[in-house]
């Protein structure tokens, strides 16, 4: 009979504090809308203790769901060069529990719409036959505000030879301040433009009319660089509590890990 | 359970990115950095580092160096062979195509459409020839050939009749049903020994080259006999033939099946990298160099050879071979002759490979340029050891020699390259500017100075500025401030007259009364000055912490001692007018509000906050300035100057409290209702936008009532009030002007916007 006590008392306080864990989860609305990813960047080794740190932020402590990994594959550079970064240990360090990835070009100058596809389809190919699955495209490229409209252009020739794939861009908040009105023509081309907040390795907080613009427009998400939680939480505290929110972490070798940290 | 996820969810502490350094990336000096150096102008690394140069900075250098009298190869100034043109390959096209069926088929509703295909068609078009040239008249060879052809690659074709604006380039993937409906009977059909003879090396290349240069694995959806080797390009690999024994089959099947399997072959060894794999590698390349001696593929894959040596560790070899190729590529361009795309790979690679972890030892016979590169790039340890200099060109024949020579005689005698004896302006420039900066790192400012006078005709105001930067910041490293601007920078100044050098002369006066300066060295410096505009550059900081500080009579006694009329720098016109104003006011002692006004519009529009707040310019270091908040009292006629301390947490007046004060003072006399309009407007402005927030309200908490109490009071009467004049600070009131509350504890230094 007191094991039989003992047993429900158990319950009844186990079932309590389930009760109080779900409560705590469900009152985070703050962040509900708002979705992460990070980018998978070449040449950066040593980006693992952060991208787990981020995994940990976004699953125990901000519940942002995370999206698909954004992977660095090619950089066509100002010599109208490719470089290309795929190799045997990027693609064995890639995180296989998602096998959605997402393929980032960056593209210093524009190069033909051509090779970016004929890159696109090569490499959607690999990485099948490593058992991922190529949801998209990424064209990371700092177009001068003036010349957007032409960048637009350049945007629908490739969506017309990808077959209308899913395609995200970088984007810069100079082009909102430059060139508001092709900046809102070129974000409903894409599926999404990832706003870079950042500049040297430093986030910097936008201005209001930016914040408004985010909100504004569906297609519009941000990026920042480092694991800055605090500016992240800063960011998506200012951002409308309706606007589903992307928020890109770009991680590369000099931002700092304090492992230490970790609970 | 509950307490350990609490902790996990409240407790979890992350790091943050540093905040980082603007840094100047053309030749200039702002706020945020003035430059010492610049990618234009080369320097060697041993000056600066113990390490060798990374490959960012090697490919600078790299470009820069071949900027210079090659015609830029890089820049594609240099002839690159001529491409085939679309005309010839439609003429190709025509011959083919108007045999086979299956092309003609595929042609009723599909067009050869895109000259970036070009390379990729003409590829096709070839194994299309060939095989009619085997086979002929025979329907595998002209599904064989079809197949290929459609598969060429991705956006080679159009659909006919697609009369859209844009109209659409098929992917492999998207044309793939043409080439499954044509290849398909081939599936399950038996072919006779004597046919698979015949055809299974076509088929495997057909297949192969798909997989290879499409990346498509088509082998499941086909299962054919013949497919006879596991890998497509393995037909030939044991038959041991030679361009005088092919058995019967074209040399062009062989040659291009045994070329694909070496480059198939060298993919793996640059995942694998294993001993075994590059020694097959080797005698398989080995034996078709012998066997097709006379080979198109020859050129290509003697090129893979290098990387197969480094990749084995043999970086004697690879070097070697290397910089013969270069040289043949160098003497391509000396001649002006067209150079080929493996030119073009072997002279991009070069800042990749001498950045790289190994280091190399030039063959003596290597271009100078090379051997030029390797001295700008390579630390002076390796240079010692592996004794370049040793190696000097006994009569230099062409600028890059000279230049060795040059940089040697730094190195073994101390000698300070220079100008003389060069045939080019570029190498004049950079000689003389490798010299001068050499000599200023080593502290030998007289020698310096010597050399800038000396060869004033050759160097452009660019490289000038850099080198004065150069000095400042060595003065300042070096601890020699006072006598670098007693001395040195006014016979600078005087020796180059451009206007954008007496500019920077008043720039650093302003950073050094800013950052560096100490009681004496300041004193005897203001003493120095015969010119007006640098006495203001270094009086100015001083009387701006004055007023910020809200110690009026010490500014007034900085003011008094300029003759702000005389101030001649266009980017201060705006504070000369301001300050003057003020000056006035305060020497008529006219009525306090306006001269609060006044101060409290200078401080919140010229942005000015506690110097000890405040970031250097890069390249200064926060651990070379002055903690102290405060500034210095010059006052020339008591022959006083005193350092005025002030307590860190004194951040000075606030303008939005300045101005709501002098409002209330005024706001009841009618002959001050211009100012008062004028003050409600700024205040109202102050509200608008995040940098004039920061500056204007700074840490005071001003509610969104304030605002509408001032659109009120400005258009008393009317209707229709605009409140939209308000944003939130984005900012936290009490860590101002810090970004955060761990650096306020550390009292870390801000950048100014």
């Amino acid at each position: 009979m007191r094991k039989k006590l003992f047993l429900t008392t158990f319950f009844i306080f186990l079932l309590t504090s389930l009760i109080l864990v779900f409560s705590i989860i469900t009152n985070q609305n703050s962040l509900s809308n708002v979705k992460a990813f990070y980018w998978v960047w070449a040449g950066q080794d040593n980006s693992n203790p952060n991208i787990g740190l981020l995994k940990e932020f976004c699953n125990a402590q901000a519940f942002c769901e995370l999206e698909e990994q954004h992977i660095h594959i090619i950089t066509f550079d100002r010599k109208n060069k490719f470089n290309y970064h795929l190799n045997k240990n990027l693609l064995e360090s890639l995180d296989k529990s998602k096998e959605k990835i997402i393929l980032t070009f960056r593209l210093e100058t524009l190069p033909n719409v051509h090779n970016v596809g004929d890159i696109y389809y090569k490499y959607t190919s690999i990485f099948n036959n490593y058992g991922f699955k190529v949801d998209g495209i990424e064209i990371d490229h700092d177009s001068p505000s003036h010349k957007i409209k032409f960048y637009l252009n350049w945007l629908k020739e490739l969506s017309l030879i990808l077959n209308n794939k899913p395609i995200e861009i970088t984007g810069l908040i100079t082009w909102v301040e430059d060139n508001k009105k092709d900046t809102i023509k070129l974000s409903n081309q894409v599926k999404r433009i990832n706003f870079q907040l950042y500049r040297n390795d430093e986030n910097i907080f936008p201005k209001k009319s930016f914040i408004n613009f985010i909100d504004k427009n569906k297609n519009a998400n941000l990026a920042i660089t480092c694991n800055d939680f605090k500016f992240f939480e800063k960011i998506t505290d200012n951002i409308d509590k309706a606007k589903s929110l992307s928020v890109g972490f770009f991680i590369n070798d000099s931002c700092s890990v304090n492992t230490n940290n970790k609970s | 359970m509950t307490v350990v996820l609490l902790i996990l969810t409240t407790n979890l502490k992350t790091s943050y990115a540093g905040r980082g350094r603007p840094y100047c990336s053309v030749v200039e000096f702002n706020g945020h950095c003035f430059s010492t150096k610049n990618s234009s102008y080369l320097i060697s690394s041993f000056i600066n580092q113990e390490k060798k140069d990374s490959r960012y900075t090697a490919e600078r250098k790299w470009d820069v160096l071949m900027s210079e009298g090659l015609n830029s190869a890089l820049l594609s100034n240099t002839p690159v062979e001529k491409k085939i043109t679309e005309e010839e390959i439609h003429k190709n096209f025509k011959t083919i195509k108007e045999k086979n069926i299956f092309l003609i088929n595929f042609l009723e509703n599909y067009t050869y459409k895109n000259s970036w295909c070009n390379d990729k068609f003409i590829k096709a078009l070839k194994f299309a020839t060939e095989i009619q040239k085997h086979i002929p008249n025979n329907e595998i060879t002209d599904r064989l050939s079809a197949g290929r052809i459609i598969m060429s690659g991705n956006f080679c074709f159009q659909m006919i009749g697609d009369n859209s604006k844009s109209p659409k380039n098929y992917s492999l993937i998207e044309i793939y049903p043409e080439f499954e409906s044509i290849m398909s009977p081939i599936i399950n059909y038996k072919f006779s020994n004597e046919e698979i003879n015949l055809f299974a090396p076509w088929y495997n290349y057909l297949f192969g080259a798909i997989a290879y240069n499409d990346a498509l694995e088509l082998k499941h959806l086909y299962n054919s006999n013949l497919q006879v080797t596991p890998n497509y390009f393995e037909y030939f690999q044991d038959k041991n033939l030679n361009q005088h024994n092919l058995k019967e089959y074209p040399r062009w099947i062989v040659e291009a099946t045994n070329y694909m399997n070496l480059l198939v072959k060298f993919k793996r060894i640059r995942f694998e990298r294993k001993d075994t794999l590059i020694d097959i590698w080797l005698k398989n390349y080995r034996s078709f160099i012998n066997n097709f001696p006379q080979s198109e593929f020859n050129n290509h894959l003697k090129n893979i050879e290098f990387g197969i040596h480094k990749l084995k560790g043999d970086n004697g070899k690879f070097v070697s071979l290397f910089s013969n190729e270069l040289n043949k590529t160098f003497s391509k361009i000396e001649e002006k002759k067209p150079i080929n795309w493996l030119d073009q790979i072997n002279l991009q690679s070069v800042p990749l490979i001498f950045s790289g972890d190994d280091n190399f030892n030039l063959p003596q016979n290597s271009h100078s340029k090379l051997r030029l590169f390797q001295l700008l790039t390579h630390n002076k340890l390796f240079i010692k050891s592996n004794n370049l200099c040793d190696e000097k060109y006994d009569t230099a024949t062409n600028d890059s020699q000279l230049y060795f020579n040059k940089i040697c005689n730094y190195i073994i005698n101390n000698q300070y390259p220079n100008s003389q004896g060069f045939r080019s302006n570029w190498y004049k420039i950079q000689a003389s500017y490798f010299g001068i900066n050499l000599a200023i790192k080593n502290n030998k400012f007289n020698e310096a100075v010597n050399l800038m006078k000396s060869q004033k005709e050759i160097m452009d105001e660019n490289s000038i500025i850099l080198l004065v930067n150069q000095f400042f910041f060595q003065a300042i490293y070096s601890q020699n401030l006072e006598t670098y601007f007693q001395s040195y920078l006014p016979k600078m100044v005087q020796h180059f007259d451009y206007f954008e050098l007496r500019h920077l002369a008043m720039y650093q006066f302003e950073v050094y009364s800013k950052f560096l300066s100490k009681k004496d060295d300041l004193q005897n410096t203001y003493l120095s000055l015969k010119n007006f505009n640098n006495q203001f550059s270094l009086i100015l900081p001083q009387v701006e912490q004055a007023l910020l500080y809200g110690d009026k009579s010490n500014a007034l006694i900085m003011l008094n001692q300029i003759n702000l009329k005389k101030i001649s720098i266009p980017s201060k016109k705006n504070n000369i007018i301001k300050l003057l104003s003020i000056k006035n006011n305060l020497n008529s002692k006219n009525n306090n509000s306006l001269i609060n006004m006044k101060i409290g519009n200078y401080i919140y529009r010229e942005e000015i906050i506690p110097i000890c707040y405040q970031m250097p310019p890069n390249p200064i270091e926060v651990k070379m300035i002055s903690k102290e908040c405060g500034y210095f009292l010059i006052d020339q006629e008591k022959d006083k100057f005193e350092f005025i301390p002030k307590s860190h947490s004194n951040i000075g007046l606030v303008p939005i409290n300045i101005f709501k004060n002098s409002l209330n003072e005024i706001k009841n006399d009618k002959s001050f209702d211009e100012e008062k309009y004028n003050l409600l407007k700024r205040m109202i402005f102050c509200m608008k936008g995040h940098e004039r927030r920061f500056y204007c309200t700074r840490n005071a908490d001003i509610k969104k009532s304030e605002p509408i109490k001032w659109f009120r009071e400005l258009n008393e009467g009317k209707e229709r009030q605009k409140h939209w004049y308000y944003e939130k600070p984005y900012y936290d009131l009490s860590n101002w002007p810090f970004y955060d509350s761990d650096s306020k504890r550390k009292k870390e230094r801000v950048w100014k916007f």
